[in-house]
């Protein structure tokens, strides 16, 4: 089977919208059927990467299934570094082994990649 | 060269989106990438004459009009969308081309990927 590079680009807040599960959740698939997955998080989306996030226990927990995700099956998460200044979300805050990117990677993300999906609610 | 159409659905005044999708459609230039902006539902309002959110605190939508020019990219509405919100007279300034929905499948066909926003 071909190896495909699979870019997700998410935009809607992670606890408002459930685009975040989706875009998780279709990653997962594509790791486990070894494709490479990237995720790309822009606007309110970022708020997703803030490992200080403290949801109640019955809810999901998005940036600790992201971090899993990044350190278990190699998931790589890119986050627009501007869009972080502007909810005041500081690197140290996100989820280890994601990275704070910004437009010009994207636009090299669409370029590179075999499948491009964004989720906008 | 990949081209790519980003489709604005969101009223400019309540939304980031009409700004967000001009800024992010100008973002690709660093890449071998041809970017298009296409208007529909109530995201046409954006093109409006008379639309400027700006008068009520929101953030220009006036502002990314210098880098249409300055890129020429190219910006669309559909007709059917405008004639429903009543735009009756768009901002020259945004060099829209209009386009019917049946044009729209064309042109959403011709593109690499779309990304609604």
């Amino acid at each position: 089977m071909e190896k495909l590079k699979i870019t997700i680009q998410v935009m809607v807040p992670p606890y408002t919208n459930e685009d975040l599960d989706t875009a998780l959740n279709i990653a997962e698939a594509c790791l486990d059927r070894g494709h490479e997955a990237r995720l790309f998080l822009f606007s309110d989306a970022i708020l997703a990467a803030n490992s200080k996030v403290k949801p109640v226990r019955s809810d999901r927990n998005i940036p600790e299934r992201m971090r899993l995700l990044i350190e278990q099956k190699g998931l790589r998460v890119d986050i627009c570094g501007l869009c972080m200044e502007y909810r005041g979300i500081a690197r140290e805050d996100v989820v280890p082994g994601s990275s704070p990117s910004g437009l010009p990677e994207l636009a090299e993300l669409i370029v590179t990649s075999d499948r491009f999906v964004n989720l906008m609610a | 060269m990949k081209k790519v159409l980003f489709v604005i659905y969101h009223a400019p005044c309540g939304t980031i989106w009409p700004n967000e999708g001009f800024r992010t459609a100008f973002g690709m230039y660093g890449e071998e990438i041809e970017p298009e902006v296409l208007f529909i539902t109530q995201g046409v309002i954006s093109l409006a004459k008379d639309t400027e959110p700006s008068k009520i605190g929101l953030f220009s939508l006036k502002m990314v009009q210098k880098y249409i020019n300055k890129y020429d990219t190219k910006v669309f509405a559909e007709k059917e969308s405008l004639e429903k919100f009543k735009v009756h007279e768009l901002d020259e300034n945004f060099h829209a081309e209009i386009l019917t929905r049946g044009q729209i499948k064309e042109k959403i066909h011709s593109n690499d990927f779309v990304i609604f926003m």
